[in-house]
């Protein structure tokens, strides 16, 4: 059975699960037992023809065989799907709350067969096949969204061969990336130099200095450039910027109005002349 | 507060804003080893050198490490190569970190803002500038700064050319290497760099003339003018030659990667800095090439940068006060957001 739990990603519970060939058989022939189960209870229910008066045992047995039919189908469908590592033990657990409701149900009908018994088997009765259903689904939607890029990748790359460039382009951008990502989480130690003797008349600060008067005005007009519009902390020199860019974009359109305008007047002009006339 | 860093293969250049002054604490990323004995001890300690005792012998560090190397024809040694932290001085970065802290000084406020240039990717050698990216944001991080890092090229962009919103061409000629950088309106849409600069310059010239590196570098800096007419046996004939060469092979490979990309239909500028593009003549003849060139984008202007040396500097300080402004404005706009809730 180790072929049963082998896992596609080690410690990923909420990865699906290698199925092995063992579970999908035992899942499989739970699944023909439980449409065995349901054939017989469906048979039972017209065969008896059974109804609200029929004999408690026509009623019992029906039940049980239908009831537990279900059941199995569920558990069987949920064996033969990939399950995570939690949907084993939700199967697990379903089946025996299940269980447990045909069993209370069996061992109380019919002189004991009153209320709240009767709701207590009916929730745990619910709750297990409701819980088998919601598995087999969620692990059926998983597997399809696991499987999509999977087999994007393979239509793709059945459909285009790739020149050498292109792969050495690939592994060039690729190893890039790595190292980029590898350099980006480097941590150094820069050692202390406290352990290297100066010489005693070493100054603290040293070179040539050279000073010169500069206002550096670039970061200012560097800040507007990069980010347009972000004037208030710059004070005038910003203002006059923005200003000198609206006062530019309305001389534009006031160029675009009177082209527009000199043509509308000329037709006015025209008409009105031909109106005098 | 902000500060910006520049941390290049021969200088590491800090600038901060004081008052109406930008200050640049500009510092040799170089050091030198000596045999330790007291007479010189007490010759650096008199000089007021930095330098560092180690179990086997004394560091140089710096400028004087420069100096004293063109004294004794030795060489340097230097913490990076090709601008990134050199394979064979990875032991070099502690002493990296000391010239470092000496040049950004201690956060004067908490979590004070500070933007460091890295070199873009090089297409033309094969090595990755991730590592060195992650070490220098590291370094810094280490001193308590809320660092940001920038493309050289980028930090060129934003300090020469916000008269033309941030969109053109950066390039930073360094010793390691060239940095290219094209932007629109701020935004890098391609940036590489080109494992070759002054220091390559420098080993042409070297093998061609048989002078020491550090000598070529020295005349370099000190006295060069790149012009055709020269002394016999001089070394600025051949800093004019390689000069030539590296201003070919940039402009070469910056059209190569245009043609990767679809830049948008408008004229760009070009502004040249770096510390490998301060000889006289230098811009007369970059100028010259990239008109001559074809290259696939129109160019409207190209300039020099007012302090080539310092423009990247200029341009990390750029960007750290506007990211500084940006998380100010961030802060109060959350705080009226808390209050109107």
């Amino acid at each position: 059975m180790h072929e049963d739990y082998l896992m596609e990603e080690k410690g990923g519970s909420s990865r699906l699960l290698r199925r092995g060939v063992s579970i999908y058989y035992v899942g499989s022939m739970l699944f023909v037992a439980g449409i065995a189960l349901v054939a017989l209870g469906s048979a039972f229910i017209m065969i008896f023809q059974l109804h609200y008066g029929s004999e408690a045992n026509q009623i019992l047995y029906t039940t049980i065989f239908l009831g537990t039919g279900i059941i199995l189908v569920l558990i069987g469908i949920n064996m033969m799907i990939k399950q995570t590592k939690k949907g084993y033990y939700i199967i697990g657990l379903s089946a025996f709350i299940s269980s447990l409701a045909i069993f209370i149900f069996a061992s109380n009908y019919l002189h004991n067969w009153y209320y709240p018994i009767i709701n207590y088997v009916l929730v745990l009765y619910i709750m297990g096949f409701l819980v088998l259903l919601g598995n087999a689904f969620g692990n059926v939607t998983l597997w399809i969204i696991e499987n999509r890029p999977e087999a994007m990748v393979n239509e793709e790359s059945l459909a285009k061969t790739y020149t050498d460039e292109e792969i050495q382009r690939d592994i060039n951008e690729a190893t890039r990336k790595s190292v980029e990502a590898a350099a980006s989480e480097l941590q150094f130690e820069v050692g202390d130099t406290g352990d290297i003797k100066l010489g005693k008349s070493s100054p603290k600060t040293c070179g040539l200095i050279t000073r010169v008067k500069d206002d550096i005005e670039e970061s200012i007009s560097l800040k507007q450039t990069i980010k347009p519009g972000s004037t208030e902390k710059w004070g005038s020199i910003g203002i006059d910027k923005v200003s000198m860019q609206l006062a530019e974009t309305m001389n534009q359109q006031k160029v675009g109005k009177r082209r527009f305008g000199g043509f509308k007047e000329r037709i006015l002009k025209r008409f009105g002349k031909q109106k005098d006339n | 507060m902000a500060k910006g860093l520049d941390i290049g293969t021969m200088n590491i250049i800090c600038a901060e804003k004081e008052g109406e002054d930008v200050v640049f604490m500009q510092q040799r990323n170089a050091f030198m080893n000596l045999d330790s004995n007291d007479l010189t001890k007490n010759m650096l300690d008199t000089s007021k050198v930095l330098y560092i005792e180690e179990e086997n012998g004394i560091s140089l560090l710096g400028e004087d490490a420069f100096k004293f190397a063109t004294i004794f024809e030795k060489e340097a040694r230097r913490p990076m190569s090709h601008g990134i932290i050199s394979p064979k001085e990875k032991e070099a970065i502690p002493i990296m970190k000391l010239i470092v802290e000496r040049v950004l000084g201690k956060p004067r406020t908490k979590n004070e803002v500070l933007c460091v240039s890295t070199p873009a990717d090089p297409i033309d050698v094969d090595m990755d500038v991730l590592y060195h990216k992650k070490t220098m944001e590291a370094l810094a991080k280490g001193m308590n700064y809320d660092t940001h890092v920038i493309d050289e090229g980028l930090a060129v962009i934003y300090s020469e050319l916000s008269d033309y919103n941030f969109t053109g061409v950066g390039i930073s000629v360094g010793a390691g290497m060239t940095n290219v950088t094209l932007a629109y309106l701020g935004t890098p849409l391609m940036s590489f760099s080109i494992g070759r600069g002054g220091d390559w310059i420098d080993e042409q010239v070297s093998k061609s003339t048989g002078l020491p590196k550090e000598h070529v570098t020295h005349t370099k800096e000190k006295n060069s003018k790149l012009s055709k007419q020269v002394k016999m046996g001089s070394p600025e004939g051949a800093l004019t030659i390689y000069y030539e060469a590296l201003m070919t092979y940039v402009i070469q490979n910056l059209n190569k990667r245009l043609a990767k990309i679809t830049p948008p239909k408008v004229a760009f500028p070009v502004a040249v800095a770096g510390g490998s593009a301060l000889p006289e003549g230098f811009f007369e003849i970059f100028e010259k090439k990239l008109r001559e060139s074809k290259l696939r984008v129109e160019i409207s202007k190209i300039k020099l940068a007012k302090d080539p040396l310092h423009a990247v500097a200029r341009g990390c300080l750029i960007a750290a006060r506007t990211q500084e402004e940006g998380q100010k404005t961030g802060a109060l706009t959350q705080k009226k957001e808390k209050e109107k809730k």
